[in-house]
């Protein structure tokens, strides 16, 4: 099977790229003043399958909305967002990928970030995420 | 940023304890003492009186011998207990529970080049099992993860003021720019 590339075409530069981000993932960040998810959520997964994500354009056109991704076993979760311009600038490869789900969620977004991603290249992804649903007020420190 | 969070048992007197519920065993001695941090250690066995259960067998001991607990020191123990509690697939995407190894390399180091008044961190799990660090203050930004299949932590620094003194590698390498850092600037000695 060939392997998969880099997609600019399906996936552009400024489409967002949804990433979960799991509610014990967040620190406060005195020098902004708000939470923000920590680096190691911009890691692959654990059984080394490339990061997975939701992309924008693609979500647009099949109906999907950011709080789709939150439900049943993933309703603890907030959302955050990376631009895919910014994965490329960091070395990383952004392709669709519907086709790596688990079997009981479906979404014609789900994308794939492959690439190495350090210390460093995960710090750089974490400082330009930005919330998408954020944990709610009451919840930062 | 509050940095000093009480934990019942945490006293000047005695030993405290944290635990949860995995068969993972542990004691941390800190010395209070600063000027002797090199009598720091890490015990791997346990007094048997305290093995009382399965359920409470995995804990952190601290043994302070003198006159006081450092505020971050204290200041994590709320935090340390949240990642004890994270038990294997804590992601849903099956991430393995915290592992002790991973929390004790991370007190090692920072006994390593923290002070008595030293910022205390952020502590977050990461998706192997491992735990991070973070301080994100004062015109820094700073990281520390410690990996399970790491021996030493990995850190990387960046200063807003001045992108040139960027900087990132091992615990070990970087233990006197971090002496430094944590004296220098973060420090709650000096925030209002």
């Amino acid at each position: 099977m060939p392997e998969i590339k880099d997609d600019p075409d399906s996936i552009p530069n400024p489409t967002r790229l949804f990433r979960r981000i799991h509610p014990d993932m967040i620190v406060m960040d005195q020098n902004s003043g708000q939470r923000r998810p920590t680096s190691a959520n911009f890691s692959d997964s654990s059984d080394g399958t490339p990061m997975s994500v939701y992309a924008e354009n693609i979500a647009l056109a099949n109906g999907e909305k950011p709080e789709d991704y939150l439900q049943g076993r993933w309703a603890s979760f907030f959302l955050a967002a990376v631009i895919a311009g910014n994965m490329r600038e960091h070395g990383q490869e952004v392709y669709p990928d519907p086709e790596n789900q688990d079997a009981d969620e479906v979404f014609q977004s789900h994308a794939a970030v492959k690439g190495k991603k350090d210390n460093k290249t995960r710090k750089k992804l974490g400082e330009k995420s930005e919330w998408v649903i954020p944990p709610p007020k009451d919840q930062q420190k | 940023m509050s940095t000093t969070m009480p934990w019942p048992g945490l006293s000047n007197s005695g030993p405290s304890s944290l635990t949860d519920r995995y068969n993972d065993i542990g004691i941390i001695e800190v010395p209070m003492d600063v000027s002797r941090w090199s009598c720091y250690r890490i015990r791997e066995s346990l007094p048997s009186t305290t093995r009382k259960s399965r359920q409470h067998a995995a804990y952190i001991e601290l043994s302070p011998d003198g006159a006081s607990v450092p505020s971050w020191l204290e200041a994590s123990l709320p935090g340390i207990e949240r990642l004890m509690t994270l038990s294997a697939g804590w992601d849903q995407q099956g991430a393995p529970a915290i592992q002790m190894s991973a929390i004790k390399m991370a007190l090692s180091a920072l006994i390593e080049f923290m002070n008595e008044t030293s910022s205390a961190p952020q502590w977050t799990p990461t998706p192997r099992g491992g735990v991070q660090l973070d301080w994100h203050e004062r015109g820094v930004d700073l990281e520390i993860e410690f990996d399970t299949n790491a021996t030493q932590g990995y850190a990387v620094f960046s200063d807003h003021r001045n992108d040139e003194l960027d900087w990132d590698g091992t615990v070990a390498e970087n233990l006197g720019r971090l002496k430094s850092l944590f004296m220098d600037r973060l420090n709650a000695r000096d925030q209002g």
